[in-house]
């Protein structure tokens, strides 16, 4: 009984850690597409959203399946419930990463983004996302407060993009489509960001029980 | 091992002990009756003959006197009629008649008989011995003994009690008995099974031991060797290989895979996804285990790994998956190469063509005419010149590519340098560049070939001029250096306040046909091979070439020559 309740586990682990996979592979393209301007790059998002959508839905039947039959406690209640939670995080992350990849598609301009305020801000959060990932899989505390701290990063960055669009906005009043284009994608990294913080304090909660509030 | 001890101590005991009491039992008993009946025989005769004599008197005699063991037997004496006269043992009064008893019948009718009646409510056997005396009158004497059956009750108690202390004795040393027995089997050297000597019993268990162990060992010997074989292979393949259960997770490692991925010995047991999470590969990894084989080309952290996978199946069960990975990196990157490589010589050798093939077109419609014809013309040979130069390089650098050897002889490279300057000049003037030449004292020699270093620095320093910008100019310095391990060596530096080298296209800028401005314009002119030319060149002659560069401010490259040529002697 508990055997098939542990390989239960190990498989809704797997599932977690694939999904967490294709969060850091859409935002690793996204991003990459922003910096170079390539469009042909944003439109792979679409369909690894497509699965990160039914890999949530298998997910959460998973976790509750199990809630239902092994009624589990402690530690494994923890695992299922952060579980449930962190699914949700990831599946924001996958559609707000595929609503940039939209809108890259629409940017009536071919010029890469590499170097730019925004591309750092990207990169900030798909690197937020990578390492959420990561303290999850390797039950990493520390790995997992960094991300925590580091949404002060991310944050700061969109309040520099916005000054710099709005200076942008002032000099090239022509541009103005474009640079709200910019400002959505930004508000959109920001919160890519907060979903990462997210899935670091369900990580925090499946190993100690406690949810660590920022 | 005590409770079966017990048990067959316990059973040989009581088994022993009643056959032994029933054989003595029996035979005392069989003796005893043999010997009563005797005495009752010889008892009845003597009486018979004191009866005819005296007759009552001597029965009350022997009943008073307890002679002829009348205080043990019974004496009756029955008339012809069946009436009792006499009876030591009962009352005549209430004797009935015995006229019917099978002893008195007998004996009337033959004179002796002997009955023996067994009295089943008293446990007893009587036996009867009658004879017929003269007077037609019956003399019977009798005597009761115990059947067997109450003899055997009788003995019962003492036999359980014999048995229970037999019990007693053996639950107690069977405990010590079964450690006796197996205490030199527990102490069996089992490594060599032959050289102990315990109970000869066991030998063709000790010989099976140690056939089985000779087998075991030579099979262990062989698994070994095997594993160490596939260690030996494993680690040092330059492939990544790996083995993962059905589950994905890491079975075993070789030191090329850990070290492609990162890893250390932890990873073992864990989820290959956990340190490579890429959804291809775990989509691969699924194909692979239904469909049997998988071929796979990611790129992660700037390195490009092929995967290719099989599944295991032993007795048509899926085990898990092999992988081979190997790092392509290098590969890529030379395909990527070599696919811009044949975009650029085509492209380099078709512009001018379209050059010459237009101008001709209008020439032979007849649609230049007078001056514009000239022009045409003009075109054309400038069109051909380049592709003449653009044929030259190519030949050039694929004579250097072949290392086609040339004379080394001593060159002064400051007066090579002077010489390109002479050549350059009016170029230079053209683009208002101002060139200037330092030396630290002449002359600078190396050996060399004077025909490839002239082209090298003339190409370094056309460059130069080039992308240099109006009123710019170029510098270049010859000095020896003494400081290159193996000898002297000869430091040529060329730089100039142009338009610079971005950062990113720094390391590709020797390539063939490369060029920092991919529109590929003509402005410029140059075949794209002029810094390969210096490349190989410089490389030729064994030497150094490396470039630094600010976008805007200028480019410097220095190129180190040793004075006396090191390999390349062909």
């Amino acid at each position: 009984m508990r055997s098939r309740f542990d390989e239960q586990l190990s498989s809704l682990n797997s599932a977690l850690i694939e999904m967490g996979a294709l969060c850091e592979e859409v935002i690793d393209i996204v991003t990459k597409s922003l910096a170079d301007g390539n469009r042909h790059l944003a439109k792979k998002v679409a369909p690894l959203d497509c699965e990160i959508d039914r890999m949530e839905r298998s997910i959460e039947s998973m976790c509750l399946k199990l809630l239902l039959h092994q009624q589990p406690v402690a530690r494994d209640l923890r695992m299922i419930s952060s579980a449930l939670k962190m699914i949700t995080d990831m599946e924001r992350i996958g559609d707000q990463a595929e609503d940039i990849a939209e809108i890259i598609g629409f940017l009536d301009r071919d010029a890469g983004m590499r170097g730019t305020s925004l591309q750092r801000m990207g990169e900030a959060a798909s690197g937020m996302v990578a390492q959420s990932v990561e303290a999850y899989v390797g039950k990493d505390l520390d790995l997992a407060r960094s991300v925590v701290s580091q949404d002060d990063i991310v944050d700061s960055l969109f309040i520099e993009v916005k000054k710099e669009l709005i200076g942008e906005v002032a000099s090239n009043p022509d541009e103005g489509e474009y640079i709200l284009d910019l400002l959505m994608i930004a508000k959109y990294f920001e919160r890519i960001g907060d979903h990462a913080v997210n899935i670091a304090q369900w990580v925090v909660f499946s190993v100690t029980g406690e949810h660590e509030e920022e | 091992m005590t409770r079966r001890i017990v048990f067959a101590i316990i059973s040989v005991s009581t088994f022993a002990l009643v056959l032994g009491f029933s054989l003595v039992v029996g035979h005392v008993y069989l003796s005893y009756a043999k010997w009563t009946s005797n005495q009752l025989e010889d008892d009845l005769a003597l009486a018979s003959n004191g009866v005819e004599l005296a007759g009552l008197d001597y029965l009350r005699a022997i009943g008073r006197t307890g002679s002829l063991g009348a205080d043990e037997y019974r004496f009756t004496w029955i008339s012809s009629d069946g009436q009792v006269l006499f009876d030591n043992e009962t009352n005549l009064a209430y004797s009935e008649n015995h006229r019917d008893r099978p002893e008195f019948i007998q004996a009337a009718q033959t004179g002796r008989s002997s009955v023996t009646r067994y009295s089943s409510t008293l446990l007893e056997t009587t036996t009867y011995y009658a004879a017929k005396l003269s007077d037609g009158s019956i003399l019977r004497i009798s005597a009761s003994r115990e059947s067997v059956l109450r003899v055997v009750l009788l003995a019962m108690l003492p036999l359980l009690v014999v048995l229970a202390i037999a019990w007693v004795f053996a639950l107690s040393h069977a405990k010590y008995i079964a450690l006796k027995i197996v205490k030199p089997l527990n102490s069996l050297d089992l490594d060599n099974p032959l050289d102990n000597d315990v109970y000869p019993e066991i030998t063709p268990l000790l010989k099976r031991i140690y056939t089985q162990r000779q087998e075991l060992d030579a099979q262990m010997l062989t698994l070994q060797q095997r594993a160490d074989e596939f260690d030996q292979i494993s680690r040092s393949m330059s492939e990544g290989l790996m083995v993962l259960d059905v589950n994905g997770s890491i079975v075993s490692i070789n030191d090329a895979a850990m070290d492609m991925f990162d890893l250390d010995k932890s990873c073992v047991g864990h989820s290959f996804l956990e340190v490579y999470r890429t959804h291809d590969f775990s989509t691969a990894v699924k194909n692979a285990l239904s469909s049997g084989h998988e071929e796979l080309r990611l790129e992660r952290n700037g390195r490009v790994v092929r995967f290719s996978m099989s599944r295991m199946m032993s007795a048509g069960t899926v085990l898990g998956l092999v992988i081979l990975s190997f790092d392509i990196t290098e590969k890529a990157a030379a395909e990527d190469m070599r696919r811009e490589f044949s975009a650029n010589v085509s492209h380099e050798l078709k512009t001018p063509l379209q050059g010459i093939m237009g101008s001709a077109e209008l020439i032979e419609a007849g649609m230049a005419k007078g001056d514009d014809a000239k022009r045409f013309a003009s075109n054309i040979r400038k069109e051909a010149s380049r592709m003449v130069n653009l044929v030259e390089d190519i030949m050039g650098l694929s004579q250097l590519d072949e290392g086609v050897s040339s004379a080394y002889e001593v060159v002064d490279v400051a007066s090579v340098a002077d010489d390109v300057h002479d050549e350059l000049s009016d170029v230079a003037k053209a683009k208002d560049v101002s060139i200037e030449v330092h030396s630290q004292g002449r002359p600078v020699e190396v050996m060399g070939v004077p025909r490839l270093i002239h082209e090298m620095l003339y190409n370094l320093v056309d460059n130069a001029i080039k992308y240099n910008v109006q009123g710019g100019r170029v510098d270049v310095s010859v000095s020896h250096q003494d400081s290159l391990g193996a000898g002297n060596s000869v430091v040529l530096e060329v730089s100039d306040t142009g338009i610079g080298i971005p950062k990113e296209h720094l390391p590709r800028v020797f390539e063939r046909f490369y060029r920092v401005d991919k529109s590929h314009s003509r402005a410029s002119g140059g075949t794209g091979l002029g810094l390969s030319i210096v490349k190989h060149v410089v490389m030729y002659h064994g030497g150094k070439v490396s470039v630094e560069s600010k976008v805007g401010s200028g480019t410097k490259f220095t190129v180190v020559l040793p004075c006396s040529p090191v390999g390349r002697t062909m």
